[in-house]
C-alpha cells in the first residue's frame, strides 16, 4: 500500500503552517510535538502508521472554516479525523497534510422529542445519543460494536452499521440534516428535521465519503421509541448450511427480525471461552438473533421461528427468560474481536457482503484458502444483510505471515465480489482496500465518482490517498476526448 | 421536430448519447429522458433537441425474493413490477406514489420512479425511495457506461451514487437499470381513524411517538375527506386523523386498541379494516383527492410543523 508522495515543499513549510493555525486555533489546539502527534499516527487499522505534519483540534465551525480556507490558499492536504475508531485507514495522517481532529465538537446542541430528533456536535459518541434520550425511552438505532468510542460524525463519513441494520438501516437512513465545512472553507447545511429535500440528495451523497468531500460540523439525526420488548434468541445448527437456509426461510415467511448474526464453531468456542454467553459447544454454526416489538407480536414471532428452526433440523433452540439473559446471549457476539483476538498475537478483520444465500459456498471456499495459506480463520456475519466479517488469524513476528494474511484476505475480498457482493459493508474502503477497488469497478466507475469529488474539492486537497487508488486531475476528469473536433459517432441512429 | 429514440437495449442508449455529444460543444444535442412520460407533470416542461423513451429497455432481470432483492431495466413497467411483488407477497416498502389516478394514466416505469423519488404515506418508518436503490447501471453525459453500488443491502464500496440519482430528475446521467431492496408485505393492516380532532397535530405526534409502530398518519381537513371513496371518511362531517397499523395479524390485534386507548381523548374513533385501509392509503399515497385541473405542491416541512403550514398556506 503506497500512499501519494509527500510534497517537500509543504513539509518545509511546516513552521508557516503551524502559526497560520495558531492564529486561528489558540492554545493547545495546534498540537506539533512528536510525542503527542504520536497519539494520532493511526485510528483502528494499526497496521499503517504516519505522524501528521500537524494536528489542529478547533471547537468551533468558524474555526474549521478558516482553516480549510487557509490550507486551501497554501495547497496544504487536509485529513479529517473523528474518535481513530474507523478500521480501514480513512483517518490515516498524511507526511504533508494536517490533520483536524473533531474531538472538541462533543456537545448534543439539541434534542427534540416533538419531531424525534436530535441535533449533536460530530464528536459526540455514536452511544452517547442513545444515553441522552434513553429515560424518555427513546434511541439511536445504528450500533456499530464501537458505539461506545466512536463519534457519530466518523459515523457519516463511514456510513456505520451494526447488528440491527436489517431491520432499521444505515447510519444513511438515520440522518436527517448536516453542516459541513468545503475545503475553500464554505460552510453548507444539508437536509433539517425534515425527511425530504429539493434537488439532488447531497446529504445521501456525502454519507459514507470517507472525508474525501468536506468535515462534518453538525449532524441531525432520528431517534425511534425502543420497542415494548425484546428477546435473544440462540439457534444452533450441525453444519452452515442448514444455519443458511434457516435464514432465508425465516425472510421468506416475512418476518424481518431485529437482528441475526451468525458464527462459526471457532468463533462460538473463542466467544464462549472468553464470555459465558450460553452458547452451545456442539454445534456447526450458531445463529443469534433479536425479536422486538409488542409483547403479542414477539411471542407470535417466537413460536414462527421455532417452527422453522425444527422444519430445517436446528439442534439448540433458547429464549432468553429475562433482560439479564437477553444482554448474556448478546455478551459473547459482542465482544467478537477481543475473545478472537485471544486466539492469535494479531488478526486482520475483512469486511465484504455477499448475497446471503451464498454464504455454504462461500465459507466453504474460504476454508478452502485457510488451509492454501496455513492460516486460521473465524467466521462472524451479520446473516440479515449478508455482511461478512472473516477474521485472519496470524503472527506479526513469524516472517512472511503477514504477507500471507493479506493475500488471503485480498483472496477472500474478490470471492465475495465474484458471487455478486461488495468490497465493504460497513468498515469502508480507506486505506486498507483501496488498491482492491478495481475488483469491483471498472475505471469509468470509478472516474465518474472522482467527478463528485470534483465538484466538491477540485484541489484535492481533502483526505487524499483514500478510497481511490488512482488520483485524477479534475481538469483530466473533465476533458472530453474528441478527436478532429468530433467524437466518433457522427450519424444519428435512429431505433 | 425534436427527433425521438426508442432503444432497445443499453448499446443503443450508448450511441444515442455518444450522437448527441458527438458534435461541437456549442452544436450537442440535449436529450428529453422519459419511460412511459406519465410523471411530465411535475416540475417544470422539459424543452430538448431529442427525446430518449426508455420504455423499450425493459425486464426484470433478477428477483430473489428470499433475498429481497429485484434487478430491473429502467423501462420495465412498475406494474410488472408490482405483479412479480404481489405474487411473492412483496412489496417496495417506500410505498410509491403512482400517477394513474392523478393523471390517469398507468404506473410509469420503475427508472422513472427512483428518477423521480417517488415515496408514500410509509415513508417515516421504511424511509423513502433513496434509501431503497441499492445500485444502477447508467450512461453518463459524457457518452460512458458506468455502474454504482451494488445488489447486497449493506455497502460502503465507493460513493454512495444511488442516492444522487435517486430523485435527479434525469439530469445527471440516464439509468438503464436499478437493483433496489424489497421487503415483505404486511400480513394485516388497520387504520385507527380520529374524528373531528381539534388538534391533529398533537394526534400524529402522539401515535408517532408510541411504541405501537405505526406506517403512517395523515391529516385530511373536512373538505379533503368528503372526497375520499371510504365511507367512514368521507361521511363524518369532519376532518379526519388517520393512523395505519400493520404487521403479524397478533401484533396488530393488541396495537390497534392499545392506539385506540391512546387517542380517545381527542376526537370520536373509527376503525377501517383491511380493504378500507388499503383504499384509503392508496387515496392518500396517489393524491387521488385531486385530479389534474389542480396544482399540487408537495412539501416536506418538520413534523410538528406540517399542519400549521398547510393552514397558513390555505389562510
Amino acid at each position: 500500500m503506497k500512499m501519494p508522495t509527500p510534497k517537500t515543499e509543504t513539509i518545509a513549510r511546516r513552521p508557516e503552517i503551524i502559526e497560520a493555525l495558531r492564529a486561528i486555533v489558540p492554545g493547545e489546539g495546534v498540537v506539533v510535538d512528536e510525542n503527542e502527534l504520536r497519539v494520532y499516527e493511526c485510528d483502528g487499522l494499526m497496521a499503517y502508521k504516519q505522524l501528521p505534519l500537524v494536528v489542529v483540534l478547533p471547537q468551533t465551525t468558524a474555526q474549521v472554516s478558516q482553516i480549510l480556507k487557509k490550507c486551501h490558499e497554501m495547497g496544504v492536504n487536509i485529513v479529517p479525523r473523528g474518535a481513530g475508531t474507523g478500521l480501514s485507514g480513512g483517518a490515516l495522517p498524511l507526511a504533508d497534510g494536517v490533520t483536524v481532529g473533531l474531538g472538541k465538537f462533543n456537545k448534543i446542541i439539541d434534542v427534540d422529542y416533538e419531531n424525534r430528533s436530535v441535533v449533536a456536535q460530530p464528536g459526540v459518541t455514536n452511544r452517547a445519543i442513545t444515553d441522552m434520550v434513553e429515560d424518555r425511552g427513546y434511541y439511536y438505532a445504528p450500533d456499530p460494536s464501537s458505539k461506545i468510542a466512536c463519534s457519530i460524525g466518523g459515523n457519516v463519513a463511514e456510513n456505520a452499521g451494526g447488528m440491527h441494520c436489517l431491520k432499521y438501516g444505515l447510519t444513511t437512513n438515520n440522518l436527517l440534516g448536516l453542516e459541513m465545512v468545503l475545503m475553500d472553507g464554505e460552510v453548507i447545511r444539508l437536509g433539517g428535521k425534515h425527511m425530504d429535500a429539493g434537488g439532488l440528495d447531497l446529504l445521501g451523497a456525502v454519507t459514507s465519503s470517507e472525508g474525501l468531500l468536506g468535515i462534518i460540523t453538525e449532524v441531525t439525526v432520528r431517534i425511534l421509541k425502543q420497542p415494548d420488548t425484546a428477546k435473544s434468541l440462540l439457534v444452533g445448527f450441525p453444519d452452515i448450511e442448514s444455519g443458511g437456509r434457516y435464514v432465508a426461510q425465516i425472510i421468506s415467511a416475512g418476518i424481518i427480525p431485529g437482528a441475526m448474526e451468525m458464527m462459526d464453531k471457532m468463533a462460538i468456542g473463542a466467544m464462549q471461552d472468553f464470555v459465558d454467553s450460553g452458547y452451545p459447544l456442539d454445534v456447526d454454526a450458531l445463529l443469534v438473533m433479536e425479536l422486538d416489538g409488542p409483547q403479542a407480536e414477539v411471542d407470535f414471532l417466537t413460536g414462527r421461528v421455532r417452527e422453522i428452526a425444527l422444519g430445517v433440523g436446528s439442534t439448540f433452540f433458547r429464549v432468553s427468560e429475562n433482560e439479564a439473559e437477553r444482554e448474556q446471549f448478546w455478551k459473547g457476539r459482542m465482544s467478537a474481536f477481543p475473545s478472537i483476538g485471544r486466539l492469535s498475537p494479531d488478526y486482520m478483520v475483512m469486511d465484504g457482503t455477499i448475497p446471503r444465500h451464498k454464504l455454504p459456498d462461500v465459507l466453504g471456499r474460504i476454508d478452502k484458502l485457510a488451509k492454501k495459506y496455513d492460516l486460521r480463520v473465524a467466521n462472524v456475519f451479520h446473516a440479515g444483510d449478508g455482511n461478512l466479517h472473516p477474521l485472519i488469524l496470524y503472527d506479526a513476528n513469524v516472517a512472511g505471515e503477514l504477507d500471507a494474511a493479506e493475500a488471503f484476505g485480498h483472496d477472500i475480498l474478490q470471492l465475495c465480489v465474484e458471487v455478486g457482493g461488495v468490497l465493504s459493508g460497513e468498515h469502508g474502503i480507506g486505506v486498507e482496500k483501496r488498491d482492491l477497488m478495481g475488483e469491483m469497478f471498472t475505471e469509468n466507475d470509478m472516474k465518474q465518482q472522482q467527478r463528485l469529488k470534483c465538484a466538491f474539492d477540485p484541489a484535492g486537497l481533502m483526505n487524499p490517498g483514500k478510497v481511490y487508488p488512482t488520483l485524477h486531475r479534475c481538469a483530466e476528469l473533465g476533458r472530453m476526448h474528441v478527436h478532429d473536433g468530433k467524437l466518433p459517432f457522427p450519424e444519428i441512429p435512429r431505433f | 421536430m425534436v427527433d425521438t429514440f426508442n432503444p432497445e437495449n443499453e448499446d443503443h442508449v450508448l450511441d444515442v448519447v455518444r450522437w448527441a455529444v458527438s458534435n461541437q460543444p456549442d452544436q450537442a444535442k440535449s436529450l428529453e429522458i422519459v419511460g412511459q412520460g406519465t410523471k411530465r407533470g411535475l416540475g417544470s416542461v422539459v424543452q430538448a433537441d431529442a427525446v430518449v423513451t426508455m420504455s423499450g429497455v425493459s425486464g426484470i432481470t433478477l428477483y430473489e425474493p428470499e433475498e429481497l432483492v429485484m434487478t430491473a431495466r429502467a423501462g420495465t413497467p412498475v406494474v410488472e413490477i408490482q405483479a412479480a411483488l404481489d405474487e411473492a407477497n412483496q412489496m417496495m416498502a417506500f410505498e410509491p406514489w403512482l400517477p394513474g389516478p392523478l393523471y390517469d394514466q398507468n404506473g410509469g416505469t420503475i427508472g422513472g420512479l427512483f428518477a423521480t423519488a417517488m415515496c408514500g404515506p410509509r415513508r417515516p418508518l421504511s424511509g423513502s425511495a433513496r434509501d431503497h436503490l441499492l445500485g444502477f447501471h447508467a450512461i453518463s453525459g459524457r457518452g460512458e457506461t458506468f455502474k454504482s453500488g451494488g445488489r447486497v443491502v449493506k455497502n460502503v464500496t465507493g460513493f454512495d451514487l444511488s442516492k444522487l440519482m435517486t430523485g435527479s430528475m434525469g439530469t445527471l446521467a440516464i439509468m438503464t437499470e436499478v437493483t433496489f431492496k424489497v421487503l415483505p408485505g404486511p400480513q394485516k393492516a388497520r387504520t385507527i381513524l380520529v374524528l373531528g380532532a381539534d388538534d391533529p397535530n398533537r394526534v400524529m405526534r402522539d401515535a408517532q411517538n408510541s411504541p405501537y409502530e405505526v406506517s403512517g398518519v395523515a391529516h385530511l381537513p373536512q373538505s379533503m375527506a368528503a372526497r375520499s371513496s371510504v365511507s367512514y371518511v368521507n361521511n363524518g362531517e369532519t376532518c379526519v386523523t388517520a393512523i395505519r397499523v400493520e404487521g403479524p395479524a397478533p401484533s396488530v390485534d393488541v396495537r390497534c386498541p392499545a392506539l385506540q386507548d391512546l387517542l380517545s381523548g381527542y376526537g370520536d374513533i373509527r376503525e377501517l379494516h383491511t380493504s378500507n385501509t388499503v383504499a384509503l392509503w392508496q387515496e392518500i399515497r396517489d393524491a387521488s383527492f385531486f385530479d389534474d385541473t389542480h396544482q399540487i405542491w408537495r412539501l416536506s416541512v418538520t413534523p410538528s410543523q406540517g399542519i400549521t403550514v398547510a393552514s397558513e398556506l390555505t389562510g
